[in-house]
């Protein structure tokens, strides 16, 4: 069957069937609405724990590397893909990747290395270490898009994600990220936007709760003030 | 049949597969806490949304409207894939599809695929076709992935393997490791996350199915807990999506209005773990991602459904809630169902695109209790669409059955004539009445009529007449 075929075939069945009951009730969102940036913080706080994640408000630079320091330590972690991003640099997080003796593997250092020997370092990584693009607070949601130096890889391949997020990042509600994004253009979307709430998950087991079976076991996320 | 593996065989007798079902203790045991579970955090989750029916019919308003002119949405997700320089094929059946997939795999040189949980390849049989074409393919969800090794259908629409339990799990897994692995979810899922690893890292082509695509943008939404979707679509060369024509949305706006209710009623999480937008292939200077991005839109019977009296059945967007609330389901499990799809919506879906007279018994495998229509996030008639069919069943030489247009016209005689009618109770109260007056059940029906009788007792008419109780007591 061909394209015209197939698709005379489809608006043949479509005018002829018929449309159903339905009431549509346009403005009815169950949109959440926080009175103030505090509470839509604290929502948010509240969704990524629920979603399984462990959250982290820090004030300033030097507690996210306190942060750092310690889940380097508790995951032994030697290897990170690290996406390049403006807020990264802000908080310093390369120099504190250096310091506390993590080999890092940003887009450009990528780039140095032959097809099979970055493949390999990628698959290797301990931590992936993310901003984000968005955050939603009513579902604890970090959006992360794809771009040059902000890989996929980075908050899927490693057991450990930590993703730095600042509060301007927070939008209240789902229907809020999407209308940013409506509002930035259609030509702007990625080639692959995920909303991520929670770590890798599986039921399938009885139902049973199991992290960690395809990507991170342990998701952080960080809320850095600037 | 005695002797069918009613796990692995699609075709089979319903009656039987049910019976073996239910003296089946381990499935039994599986299926022990789904409505305690699944089923009450679907509730918990709607009962926490503010505005969540005026959210499902907002989403059944979508489907109705982008329905009523699929075509038109179908060309225009067409020219948006095209623009940003994915490839758009049209399968007409299931055969079309597998030998579109093929022959995508074999211009690549493809002998590696990997594929996230997807019931259109289920309903197509896609993994057969392409391990006959010499191709290794690879279930990734984990779930799916056990399936595969214990060459079984799925028999939960998001939680495939839910008939098994872990030692069952552990054995099954022990031999395809050839080692012996503990009866263990957690080291159960590390053994799964090593070996799949491996073929994410070293598989040419990923096959995915798409939980919706924007028509205005091209962008097909990929949802998974576990992330096996996403690896998918970000290791291999060659990402190729499948879809049915109905999962078509016209805008991007519409996405969070589905996003919203899906996974409450799945799981009764606000969100799965990972949603994402895949708007064509990597882009200029990306690391990861696929290369080359084909879309597979499949019709394989929808068009007939769409022009048809069962049309809303197109609106499922394939969340199980109304498997987990059903209590035929939860008695029986997926695979006595037969087909691809299970539980309530498999009852009307499998009739409508295996045909009817091949599973008479489908749409009478349901109480009409509306649990699943409850449930649905964009809220099927699911009931009335079963009526519907037992109506068509009816109509149809299939459903023909000689005892029963006798007894509605011994029923239809006796209504249409008051004389008889009542004759006719005075009789049934005068001797089966009085004579269970004690039990007031019938515990075994004559030949013909013993099929109720066989799992249950039939209600005993009554050992008075209304009338004849009114004309006594009505008086005083």
């Amino acid at each position: 069957m061909n394209r015209e075929q197939f698709l005379a075939q489809v608006r043949t069945a479509a005018a002829s069937g018929r449309m159903y009951r339905v009431h549509p009730r346009p403005h009815a969102h169950g949109q959440y609405d926080p009175a103030n940036e505090a509470e839509a913080q604290a929502r948010f706080q509240r969704e990524v724990i629920n979603a399984g994640g462990a959250f982290h408000q820090l004030n300033e630079g030097l507690a996210l590397r306190d942060l750092l320091a310690s889940l380097i330590e508790l995951h032994a972690c030697r290897t990170a893909i690290v996406w390049r991003h403006p807020a990264l640099e802000r908080h310093g997080v390369y120099e504190m990747l250096d310091e506390l003796g993590v080999t890092w593997l940003d887009a450009e250092r990528a780039e140095g290395l032959v097809r099979t020997e970055r493949r390999a370092a990628w698959l290797a990584a301990d931590l992936g270490i993310t901003a984000a693009d968005f955050a939603i607070a009513e579902t604890g949601s970090v959006v992360v898009q794809s771009r040059r130096s902000q890989e996929r890889m980075a908050s899927l391949l490693p057991k450990l994600h930590l993703a730095v997020v600042e509060p301007a990042m927070i939008v209240p509600d789902l229907f809020d990220l999407f209308a940013r994004l409506e509002q930035n253009g259609l030509d702007q979307l990625p080639s692959n936007l995920t909303l991520i709430t929670g770590p890798s998950k599986t039921g399938d087991l009885e139902l049973r709760l199991v992290t960690g079976v395809h990507g991170p076991r342990a998701w952080h996320v960080a809320l850095v003030r600037s | 049949m005695p002797g069918t593996d009613y796990a692995s065989s699609e075709h089979h007798e319903f009656l039987d597969a049910t019976t073996e079902a239910l003296a089946n203790a381990n499935l039994q045991l599986a299926l022990a806490n789904l409505g305690d579970t699944l089923g009450q955090r679907n509730k918990d989750a709607f009962a926490a949304l503010p505005d969540a029916d005026a959210l499902r019919e907002r989403a059944r308003a979508i489907k109705d409207a982008t329905l009523a002119e699929l075509d038109r949405h179908l060309e225009t997700l067409e020219a948006s894939v095209q623009r940003l320089g994915g490839q758009v094929h049209f399968a007409g059946d299931g055969g079309d599809a597998c030998r579109i997939i093929e022959e995508i795999l074999r211009s690549g040189g493809a002998r590696r695929v990997v594929k996230s949980k997807s019931m259109t390849t289920e309903e197509i049989h896609l993994n057969r076709a392409l391990e006959a074409a010499g191709v290794e393919v690879v279930e990734t969800d984990f779930g799916e992935f056990i399936i595969q090794v214990a060459k079984q259908r799925p028999s939960h629409l998001v939680a495939p393997a839910l008939h098994l339990r872990t030692p069952e799990v552990a054995q099954l897994l022990s031999n395809h490791a050839k080692r012996s692995l503990p009866a263990d979810a957690e080291q159960l899922a590390a053994y799964a996350r090593e070996t799949l690893r491996e073929k994410f890292a070293t598989a040419d082509v990923g096959i995915t199915g798409a939980n919706f695509a924007v028509a205005e943008s091209g962008t097909i939404v990929l949802i998974s807990n576990e992330g096996n979707a996403r690896l998918t679509v970000t290791m291999p060369r060659v990402h190729i999506a499948i879809m049915g024509i109905e999962k078509v949305i016209p805008k991007l706006a519409d996405l969070p209005v589905f996003l919203k209710v899906l996974a409450r009623a799945a799981t009764g999480q606000t969100l799965s773990v990972y949603t994402s937008l895949v708007t064509g292939p990597r882009r200029e200077g990306e690391h990861d991602g696929p290369e080359e991005f084909h879309l597979v839109l499949l019709d394989n019977g929808r068009s007939r459904i769409l022009a048809g009296p069962l049309r809303e059945s197109l609106f499922c967007i394939r969340c199980g809630a109304c498997l987990n609330a059903c209590p035929v389901y939860r008695n029986i499990g997926g695979h006595a169902y037969g087909g691809v799809y299970a539980g309530p919506i498999g009852a009307v879906l499998t009739p409508l695109y295996d045909g009817l007279a091949e599973n008479k018994h489908l749409p009478h495998a349901s109480s009409l209790c509306g649990a699943c229509q409850t449930a649905c996030p964009v809220k099927i008639a699911i009931p009335e669409l079963l009526v519907k069919l037992r109506g068509a069943l009816h109509d149809s030489p299939a459903g023909d059955s000689r005892i029963e247009r006798l007894a509605y016209q011994v029923w239809a005689r006796a209504m249409r004539s008051p004389r008889l009618y009542r004759l006719g109770t005075w009789l049934a109260t005068r001797t089966i009445g009085r004579w269970t007056r004690k039990t007031r059940w019938l515990k075994r029906l004559p030949s013909g009529l013993h099929g109720w009788t066989a799992a249950r007792d039939f209600p005993a008419p009554a050992a008075e007449r209304f009338r004849d109780w009114w004309a006594r007591e009505g008086k005083r």
